[in-house]
């Protein structure tokens, strides 16, 4: 074919100018370590990257959920420890009551201990998270769950009750799963069943106590008096053993949420790996191909630049 | 016999410096786009008759003419117009596919930061601190669509500022053609000789004018060409020029459309898809084909979310324990996004008098708990004739028709497509026609709140109603947390609501409530004694004023007789954080899209429609410069200059020159020799 010589140079440049161009695209994926420099580079593994990186990260935050259902539960846990430890105490004090040799300022003695015990339980009860909400309040946050009241007669000091409600607080710990990082007060303290009625009604942890000191702070003047007192300290006991029974429930549905964070807490770094693997597969630069890439390139445009030098040098008008 | 030798002498010098004078003109022009090579045509002078036979006469140059094919420059034209659209195209829509591209920049981030922000919220609903995050999160969302829909904007206007251009230098290049087509009439005209160079100037000019829209041309008389574009649209006609304008579109004043002046002087809006190739169809074609398209998907994205989570939203209860329930004056605020109603373009050649018409986005319809909405990333043209409206969705051409805008409602309620019309002063009059753009603007105009803004205390992160079960209760049945539906609000009387259990039945629900049991036809209540069989375990919802939700819960196991449950409304709730989970819970929920992508899966699709079309985009016009190349080759093959052939062709004038002036020589010293002897 005849060749024309603008054609000649147009076609020489137009060479050298694909082979640069090629030659900066693969600088700026080496420069950058992505494969995918704009979505039209791969637009299927652009939408997938946006999709998992979306999956990472709202892993991320469920990790971040579940790290902070933890630590509110194990909060709930030591406080439930505390309240253990306290019913432990009284119940020991209460089975040295029931000694019918104890004279009746023994008694008030350790009437006046269970009352600094009973203090301590609704201290607990009333007791704020980190961030300042009432820990046994159920939905209301700010709400003291727990108020002592007026004393109702004589014979009886006081009563508390549940200003709370049942509400359960829930965190997001997977994506299916919803978890509840606190207790309400009154499935921890009220709702307790009473041991010594047939009908299936409940008694307070707060009412049990209360029985106590009341119990204990009666002077006992006869053997009939001493009677009716063992039967109603025993009765008492029951009702005690009631409460720690109620207590270690709620702790062991603690420690089973507590094991089920640290199984989420495994399986989410695990997938994490994988999504990072995935990402990695989708948008990273093969460095090794790139590189090569690079110097066949390289090769390409040098050649194109040496021929072309040879063929604009070659004119007829030289030799004229 | 001498003085023939110097006249056939004399004929070959000037027919040597024709090719002399030729060669220099092809040197001269090696670099000149559009130059034709050209040669000297030489024949031989008819010879003269003697006894002895013809004895030649020298040579004269006929004509000069240049080395041209008209396919073959037609050819060039035709790839050129494409190339163009391709290029231009392409530079426009890698403008999108840049501001797409970055994962870190963008709107992913920002939608995940967000919803990390609502995630916050729910796990810590009393802490202010939280709730700031949380709007100052929405509102960098917020920031970020309304970006990315200005670039876009931005885009837009630019393409109108192009348009102008580009058809202002269609004029000029049909005045120029013109004004040619007239010089080489007359050149031609006056010599009978071809105008070569003039010839050369006006098919670059055609070509020129390719690069901005395709151009046909056929010949006229007298050497002239007349140019077409579009449909047949004159543009030149022999030594007259036509003019194109721009002009704001009739169905959008917005935006420039191309028109064309009549002789008349008025201007007629050219159909855009009669403009093909060159820089204007480029332009015209990415408009139409991406940039609407683009802008109006992630208006659509921008407008789901606000719609889906202020429905949300409005089902919660603020810090104040403020909720639908509240009596007024309540500053309960359901909005946490402001997303502005779809945009009604009346077309500006409507009829006097006609009314305007205005749409609405429907309210997002609940869906598993959760909302979504049918939007979709087309516009639609309402046009009214004598027989009634018809809808068209523009995109593919679905329509629905009705007698008036109630009748395209009803239609629009049974096939949903995110939004509903309204008309004041009237139905559309017949001849009318309306552009809708439901999302268009939405994602440069969605804002947060400023009541949320000034006060996060108003986010509503609780739910309004809570249960519990009656302390006396001897059974071990336990009721659900409960959960409210749009219309909630106006299913009771007022709360609490105490129901009994009673030998197998609840009892009192307040009278004149709905009952659904499971969802169930509901069952209206007269009085509080009418009992309802007891459920175990299954979703007892006593029905709103938007069927099938309301107020929902379930009561599980076996209550003893007298046990009492009750519902309330859930005052003190600062730290239930039910509402924002289900806040969050829209992130991965099928919000968007005839409830099949989340909000992240619509935009990953935006994005790779997007790629996709680049990079289509860019390999066609790969494809067709390599034609262009080709074509250009092929032109060039015959038209083009080669500088060592017209440096051999300058050797062969010139021994031609030299040889003819020896010619001559002998000649004159043939003459001498005769002279000597009669001296």
């Amino acid at each position: 074919m005849r060749v024309s010589t603008s054609q000649l140079y147009r076609s020489g440049v137009l060479g050298m100018e694909r082979n640069q161009s090629q030659l900066v695209k693969l600088q700026n994926q080496i420069s950058s370590g992505r494969r995918i420099l704009t979505p039209a580079d791969d637009p299927v593994a652009s939408a997938r990257a946006l999709g998992i990186t979306q999956a990472r990260d709202v892993a991320a935050q469920y990790g971040r959920n579940q790290a902070d259902a933890s630590d509110r539960l194990s909060l709930v846990d030591s406080q439930l420890n505390s309240l253990t430890d306290l019913l432990q105490n009284v119940r020991s004090r209460v089975i040295q009551a029931g000694n019918t040799i104890l004279a009746d300022s023994d008694r008030q003695a350790i009437a006046a201990e269970v009352e600094a015990r009973f203090d301590e339980m609704l201290g607990i009860a009333n007791s704020r998270s980190a961030e300042g909400d009432y820990l046994f309040s159920g939905y209301q946050g700010g709400t003291q769950p727990f108020v002592r009241g007026p004393a109702q007669s004589a014979a009886s000091t006081s009563s508390v009750t549940y200003a709370g409600d049942d509400g359960q607080r829930l965190l997001q710990v997977s994506s299916s799963r919803q978890m509840a990082i606190n207790f309400a007060g009154s499935d921890l303290f009220m709702n307790i069943r009473d041991a010594n009625s047939s009908s299936s009604t409940h008694k307070s942890a707060f009412q049990t106590m209360q029985e106590v000191i009341d119990l204990l702070r009666r002077p006992l003047a006869s053997s009939t008096d001493r009677t009716a007192y063992s039967g109603e300290l025993q009765g008492h006991l029951s009702n005690l053993d009631q409460t720690l029974t109620n207590f270690s429930r709620v702790q062991s549905t603690v420690g089973g949420r507590l094991q089920e964070l640290d199984a989420l807490a495994n399986s989410a770094s695990a997938i994490d790996i994988q999504y990072q693997q995935t990402l990695s597969d989708l948008q990273e630069l093969d460095y090794a191909q790139a590189l090569s890439d690079f110097t066949r390139q390289k090769v390409s445009l040098e050649a194109a630049q040496k021929s072309f030098v040879a063929i604009s040098g070659l004119s007829l008008f030289s030799y004229l | 016999m001498s003085t023939g030798i110097i006249g056939a002498g004399l004929s070959g010098l000037a027919a040597a410096q024709y090719g002399l004078q030729t060669t220099a003109h092809n040197i001269a022009n090696v670099d000149t786009p559009g130059f034709s090579r050209q040669r000297a045509i030489v024949v031989s002078n008819p010879a003269l008759q003697t006894g002895s036979g013809y004895v030649g006469q020298g040579a004269r140059v006929l004509t000069i003419e240049r080395l041209y094919s008209s396919f073959l420059t037609d050819q060039v034209q035709r790839s050129q117009s494409r190339s163009s659209e391709l290029e231009t195209y392409h530079a426009q829509i890698s403008q999108i596919d840049n501001m797409l591209a970055d994962t870190t920049t963008g709107l992913s981030p920002s939608l995940q930061q967000f919803f990390n922000g609502v995630q916050q919220v729910a796990a810590n609903p009393a802490q202010l601190p939280a709730r700031e995050a949380m709007m100052s999160s929405a509102q960098g969302l917020a920031d970020r669509y309304q970006s990315l829909g200005n670039q876009l904007t931005e885009i837009a206007d630019g393409i109108n500022v192009d348009l102008r251009a580009t058809v202002t230098s269609i004029n000029s290049f049909a005045e120029a053609i013109a004004s040619l087509n007239q010089q080489i009439g007359v050149a031609q005209g006056s010599t009978g000789q071809p105008a070569n160079d003039l010839l050369d100037t006006r098919d670059q000019l055609v070509l020129e004018l390719n690069q901005l829209v395709q151009a046909r041309t056929t010949p006229s008389g007298d050497g002239g060409v007349n140019v077409f574009i579009g449909n047949g649209q004159q543009l030149v006609v022999g030594s007259l020029a036509g003019a194109l304008t721009t002009t704001p579109s009739a169905s959008d004043p917005s935006r420039l459309a191309v028109g064309l002046k009549t002789p008349g002087g008025s201007i007629q809006e050219m159909p855009e898809s009669l403009l093909k190739g060159g820089s204007l169809g480029g332009l015209l074609a990415f408009r139409a084909e991406s940039l609407d398209r683009v802008t109006n998907d992630l208006g659509r994205n921008a407008a789901s979310l606000a719609l889906a989570f202020n429905a949300q939203s409005s089902l919660g209860q603020d810090l104040l324990g403020q909720s639908q329930l509240s009596a007024p004056p309540s500053s309960f605020t359901p909005d946490l996004f402001v997303v502005p109603p779809p945009t009604v373009i009346a077309n500006a050649n409507n009829p006097a008098g006609s009314p305007s018409v205005s749409a609405a986005f429907v309210k997002p319809p609940p869906f598993n708990g959760n909302f979504h909405t049918d939007l979709g990333s087309s516009d639609y043209r309402l046009s009214a004739d004598a027989s009634g409206l018809t809808l068209t969705r523009l995109a593919d051409n679905r329509q629905w028709d009705g007698a008036d805008i109630g009748a395209i409602n009803s239609e629009l309620a049974s096939d949903p497509q995110g939004f509903m019309l309204a008309s004041s002063g009237g139905e559309p009059l017949a001849g009318s026609s309306y552009l809708v753009r439901p999302t268009r603007d939405a994602a440069r105009n969605l804002s947060v709140n400023p009541a949320l803004a000034a006060n996060p205390s108003l986010i509503a992160a609780a739910g309004p109603i809570r249960t519990t079960s009656g302390q006396a209760n001897t059974g071990s049945a336990t009721i659900s947390a409960g959960s409210v539906g749009p219309g909630y609000a106006d299913s009771l009387a007022a709360l609490p609501v105490t129901l009994a259990f009673q030998g197998g039945n609840l009892q009192g629900f307040p009278a004149g409530t709905q009952v659904s049991i499971d969802g169930s036809a509901p069952v209206l209540i007269a009085d509080p004694t009418q009992g309802v069989a007891y459920p175990s375990g299954a979703n007892i919802t006593l029905v709103g004023s938007a069927p099938p939700t309301g107020i929902s819960f379930a009561i599980n196991g076996q209550p003893g007789n007298g046990d009492t449950f009750t519902l309330v409304r859930n005052d003190g709730a600062t730290a239930d954080g039910r509402n924002a989970l289900a806040l969050a819970q829209l992130q991965t929920q099928a919000t968007m899209s005839g409830q099949t992508a989340s909000f992240q899966q619509a935009y990953a699709q935006l994005v790779s429609e997007v790629g996709n079309q680049t990079r289509q985009i860019e390999v066609s016009g790969i494809a067709q410069q390599s034609l262009l190349a080709q074509a250009q080759a092929s032109r060039e093959a015959l038209s083009g200059v080669n500088l060592d052939e017209e440096a051999a062709n300058l050797i062969r004038y010139q021994q031609a020159y030299q040889a003819s002036a020896k010619a001559m020589e002998i000649g004159a010293s043939l003459f001498n020799t005769i002279l000597q002897i009669a001296g």
